[in-house]
């Protein structure tokens, strides 16, 4: 028990110890928490995170009067608008830096099909795949949905940016594309930030710290917890 | 905005517009074979509307070069932010039975046309920075504007323009300060042929048809009338000499808000909102039935198994 204190207490040096490990290196266990992200993408992730917010935020009260209210804390309307195109290019940006990161781990795996048919089940916590590497293949499925969504915000919010620009065609296209993909990243968000604050606890350490648990790893991600640790499970 | 006008419909609002008192639905009459060219309406509108002359015309997106190259007695070549009411020359070439031909201007008073189901109010996303009122005007309030621009894209006759200073849009108000006192608008004031006449909407569709008559007896039989139905009537009708083709006039033929917005307004709209809601219930249900994943040991510090 003394151990364990000293061990998760603040300034212990096995904290400061797996923190200074995390800043640089992944894929590796370090006083036995596995590290999952170096400082770099997790700094990444919540640029992405904050911009997002704020562009969808903006977004909304432009999106519909019911949010129009939140106009407010941007400095109005006008200023909303202003900001909009702003946020959401750091939004753009943030996903170019993690789409580097990560594209080469987002590839179709073997485990992956497998995973697909057992979706169902995975939500009902009745499954335990074995084939699972370190993303399984409804998050590569989100990755590429941002990746594409960003593109798709990107393109037609250029065109709204600068409407007069463009043939009112291309605007009316932009109007629906930024429209539809808005409402596909809601959603999608929504799921995201579930699964990883409330229906799968340890997750969010992943993205704090930059730690999740053998345990954890073994149950989410097997294949790479045997990759990780050299061990079997 | 005149405070004594009822509006009858306002842009991007939850609740409904505040108007319940009703108003003679007034109309602008524009006879365009009467009209000489004069361009006393332009001038009127400037002027009342103070338009000229101050640091936003500097802004407008026609530069005098371009004027200069334009080449015809038309004033400028297409409307600005600080020019509401354009007088436009199109230059016409009649081919007479008898091979000779005769050039023709077709006059025709582009400004905004104050449609009775107006696409820019339907497109704009602020909460009243368009509104109609009881008598059908249609009228920006740019304090509430944004300037994204969506009413540009949803108005059928290509009127509304943004400032590039302001970031805000402008338009003709039809004068909606000087009605509000029980004044005609400034452009009918100036004209010196009666071409423009101002009065309830009902009236002057008479008055519209009877002239029409009339041109056709004298042997103008493709005169008609240009009150187009696709945006439920316009605020500003037109008597047309060549009544057939409005194109000849830079009038569209069959204007529309584009089916693109107003599916775009009144049914992707709604459905995103219930499906972001539906997504969010989604998780809740989610949660409900399945709880938490506690798989043992996944949120500890992981220190015991060392």
């Amino acid at each position: 028990m003394k151990k364990a204190h000293q061990m998760t207490g603040p300034n212990t040096p096995g904290r400061s110890q797996i923190a200074a490990r995390a800043r640089a290196q992944e894929d590796v266990v370090s006083h036995g928490l596995i590290i999952r992200h170096t400082a770099g993408v997790r700094l990444t992730h919540w640029l992405l995170a904050i911009s997002f917010f704020l562009a969808a935020v903006t977004g909304f009260v432009i999106y519909t009067p019911y949010f129009a209210g939140l106009a407010g804390i941007f400095g109005g309307g006008a200023m909303t608008r202003f900001l909009h195109p702003w946020f959401s290019l750091g939004f753009v940006i943030s996903v170019l830096f993690l789409f580097r990161a990560w594209f080469k781990r987002m590839k179709k795996e073997s485990g992956d099909d497998e995973w697909r048919r057992n979706v169902g089940a995975y939500m009902r916590y009745e499954t335990e795949l074995r084939d699972v590497g370190k993303y399984n293949a409804g998050q590569k499925l989100f990755f590429w949905s941002v990746v594409l969504g960003a593109a798709a915000m990107l393109v037609s919010g250029i065109v709204m940016w600068f409407p007069t620009s463009f043939h009112w065609i291309f605007r009316t296209i932009a109007y629906w594309l930024h429209e539809v993909t808005f409402i596909a990243f809601i959603v999608g968000v929504i799921y995201h930030i579930y699964m990883s604050t409330t229906a799968m606890p340890g997750t969010l350490g992943a993205m704090t710290r930059g730690t999740v648990t053998k345990a954890w790893a073994r149950h989410h991600h097997p294949r790479w917890y045997r990759e990780v640790t050299e061990e079997e499970n | 905005m005149p405070s004594n006008m009822e509006i009858r419909r306002i842009s991007a609002s939850a609740s409904p517009a505040t108007g319940v008192r009703s108003a003679p639905v007034v109309a602008k009459l524009i006879d365009t074979t009467t009209c000489i060219g004069c361009k006393a309406c332009e001038v009127a509108c400037q002027e009342w509307n103070d338009l000229l002359g101050d640091e936003i015309s500097e802004s407008a997106p026609v530069s005098l070069a371009e004027i200069a190259d334009f080449g015809s007695y038309q004033t400028q070549p297409d409307l600005t932010a600080n020019f509401w009411n354009l007088i436009r020359f199109n230059e016409h070439v009649e081919r007479r039975t008898d091979g000779t031909e005769r050039f023709h201007w077709l006059m025709a008073k582009d400004q905004c046309m104050h449609c009775e189901d107006p696409g820019c109010l339907r497109a704009c996303p602020s909460p009243g920075a368009i509104v109609q009122y009881a008598n059908g005007v249609v009228d920006f309030q740019q304090e509430h504007c944004i300037g994204c621009e969506y009413c540009v894209t949803g108005c059928p006759f290509d009127i509304p323009r943004l400032n590039s200073k302001t970031k805000k849009v402008y338009k003709c108000t039809l004068c909606s300060d000087r009605l509000s006192y029980g004044l005609e608008p400034a452009c009918i004031k100036a004209c010196p042929t009666g071409c423009l006449q101002f009065g309830s909407k009902e009236n002057l569709t008479q008055i519209a048809s009877r002239r029409v008559n009339q041109l056709k007896e004298s042997g103008q039989e493709k005169a008609a009338v240009y009150d187009p139905p696709g945006v439920g009537g316009t605020g500003v009708i037109y008597v047309l000499a060549l009544g057939d083709q409005p194109e000849l006039y830079g009038l569209p033929r069959e204007p529309r808000i584009p089916w693109t917005v107003t599916i775009w307004r009144n049914a992707l709209k709604p459905l995103g909102s219930i499906a972001m809601v539906a997504a969010l219930f989604g998780a809740l249900i989610h949660y409900i039935r399945y709880g938490r994943n506690e798989v043992p040991g996944a949120s500890k510090t992981g220190e015991e198994e060392t």
